[in-house]
């Protein structure tokens, strides 16, 4: 099959996906309240969690792409841990806006990223993963102090935030995120660059890829983006890491077919899991995050071994 | 593919210090226009850190790096112009991403190509140039990651051959090659350089490289130049044994072509 034909496929599972989603689960016998929770919630929650999940998808992309390592994902960098401090603090002090809060927590981080990698003279990513790294550590010690510090119900509110979820995304809030899907796939448009930089520093320079440049401008992209992600919803974990890895077994490595192809399974991806978070056990719902891992982890497993 | 003139790279009173440890004193090197030119060395002797200086790739941290005149710095050309008059092939490059050799090849073409990086009709007759060129036709559709060292090397070169430079920079092209890629990799080079009046500058540590290479030949050692360019023939067992520090013998081929070897301790 050709990459363009997969492509395709793909293409035609989002949409049928995103047309059937918001149709599932408890159906309503009076017609107008099914109406009503469809069109006021269930639609602008699948929006919402197609969106969150290309987004994380790219970033995740990128970062393999820049560090040039499988294992990172949209949150290697700390963002996510800044993004949980911030929701934190919001909760425990009893600040109504958490997102806000979160996305402060979560620029911070960004910006102590952004400082500490630029210790070293040149912009490197090595320093910068390992800043960030440190970041991450010393910002999740915060938070699980402020958890420490906090009651049980604000303890209890805090371990769901940090659970990630979606049900907190109606229309508005679907509106505020598509901004950083965008700030993603400016990131993405430089597909070229990513490929290259993926032979190493030296090696992009001689084909004239200047590292320290792209790097930053990758970062400070992607960093805004994933911050918006987070902030909304939480930290939802595995979607960054696994769908990128999926969309690159089904289609290759090449970044200008690489970067449709990973929005499009991170946002299959995401709803998918959100749809089975929301019905399984309703009217509960199972943390998306924990069926993100649950489901991810298997399907990831299978794609690698299915050429075997 | 012929190119106009650029007078040449110049390396002028180049040195280089990393972490305290002064890697090159001070070197001058002319790399002319269609020339070859082979800098041989011990390990350790800065061979590799001026081939990068001299790439571009590297900032001295005295003297300059020239291209075109000695007074013109290499370091006015962006990066993306820099890669489309030098071309670098390293010693060993690893990848992470596992994409075909075609699109490494395609990927090389960065610095030509357009803003939206089109593969043109172009690029394709570049490419295909090189491709038949190094032999490696057989391996467009394997992944650069599943490549063996030898097939490593042509592709590496390939890839550099498809940036369509004036100048072309090997760092030890012919390291951990068996003979028959060894002497492949030699042929390949000398054919390209007199198909199409390029510069060479090949890093490497055997004498016989160089005469296989034809050219001049210079010698570093510690930081500093102390063969003089000089064209291969006039080399003899004497330079080698001062340059590496070790008693070098030669003989005679049947074909009449010079052999050196370090010679086998009693």
């Amino acid at each position: 099959m050709t990459v363009g034909r997969r492509l395709l496929i793909m293409v035609a599972t989002a949409v049928a996906i995103l047309l059937t989603a918001p149709l599932v689960g408890p159906l309503f016998s009076d017609t107008d309240t099914f109406q009503q929770v469809l069109i006021t919630i269930r639609l602008p929650r699948t929006i919402a969690a197609f969106l969150a999940g290309a987004t994380l998808s790219l970033c995740g992309m990128i970062f393999q792409a820049l560090f040039r390592n499988d294992l990172a994902s949209p949150y290697t960098l700390g963002i996510s841990s800044g993004a949980s401090f911030g929701a934190a603090v919001a909760i425990l002090l009893g600040i109504t806006s958490v997102p806000m809060a979160a996305l402060l927590g979560a620029l911070i981080a960004v910006a102590v990223v952004w400082r500490l990698s630029l210790i070293e003279s040149r912009f490197g990513s090595h320093t910068m993963l390992l800043a960030g790294v440190a970041t991450g550590f010393f910002f999740s010690g915060l938070t699980i102090f402020v958890q420490y510090l906090a009651d049980f119900s604000h303890g209890y509110r805090i371990l769901h935030w940090l659970m990630g979820s979606l049900d907190a995304m109606g229309w508005p809030e679907t509106v505020r995120i598509a901004p950083f899907f965008l700030f993603a796939v400016v990131a993405a448009l430089f597909h070229r660059e990513l490929d290259i930089l993926s032979f190493g520093e030296e090696a992009a320079a001689a084909r004239g890829v200047d590292y320290s440049r792209t790097l930053l401008a990758q970062f400070i992209l992607t960093s805004i983006a994933v911050a918006g992600i987070v902030a909304a919803t939480g930290p939802i974990g595995f979607v960054g890491l696994i769908a990128p890895h999926s969309a690159r077994l089904l289609v290759g490595p090449r970044h200008c077919i690489l970067t449709p192809a990973s929005a499009l399974t991170g946002g299959v991806l995401l709803t998918l899991c959100d749809t089975l978070a929301r019905t399984l056990i309703a009217p509960g719902e199972i943390p998306v995050g924990v069926v993100t891992a649950l489901l991810g982890g298997p399907f990831f497993l299978w794609l690698l071994l299915r050429g075997r | 593919m012929k190119k106009p003139e650029i007078g040449g790279i110049f390396a002028t009173n180049v040195g280089i210090t990393r972490g305290g440890k002064t890697i090159l004193h001070g070197v001058t090197l002319h790399l002319g226009y269609d020339t070859s030119l082979s800098l041989i060395g011990p390990n350790g002797a800065g061979k590799s850190t001026l081939l990068r200086c001299m790439a571009g790739l590297m900032r001295p941290t005295t003297g300059m790096v020239g291209l075109g005149s000695s007074t013109s710095p290499i370091d006015i050309l962006s990066l993306r112009e820099r890669a489309g008059v030098c071309a670098i092939v390293p010693q060993e490059m690893h990848f992470t991403l596992p994409f075909t050799v075609e699109a490494f090849l395609e990927l090389s073409r960065y610095p030509q190509c357009g803003s939206f990086g089109v593969i043109t009709r172009l690029d394709r007759v570049i490419i295909e140039t090189v491709v038949e060129m190094t032999g490696i036709a057989s391996l467009l559709d394997r992944t650069v990651t599943t490549l063996s060292g030898g097939e490593k090397r042509l592709v590496l070169i390939a890839a550099a051959l498809a940036q369509d430079p004036h100048f072309l920079l090997l760092d030890e092209p012919t390291a951990g090659l068996d003979p028959r890629h060894r002497l492949m990799v030699l042929d390949i080079l000398r054919r390209y350089r007199h198909r199409y009046r390029r510069s060479l500058l090949m890093v490497t540590h055997d004498p016989n490289d160089a005469f296989i290479l034809g050219g001049t030949i210079a010698g570093l050692k510690n930081g500093t130049i102390v063969l003089t360019p000089r064209p291969v023939e006039q080399l003899t067992p004497d330079d080698l044994s001062d340059l590496f520090e070790t008693p070098f013998v030669h003989w005679f081929a049947p074909n009449g072509s010079m052999l050196l070897a370090p010679e086998k301790p009693q």
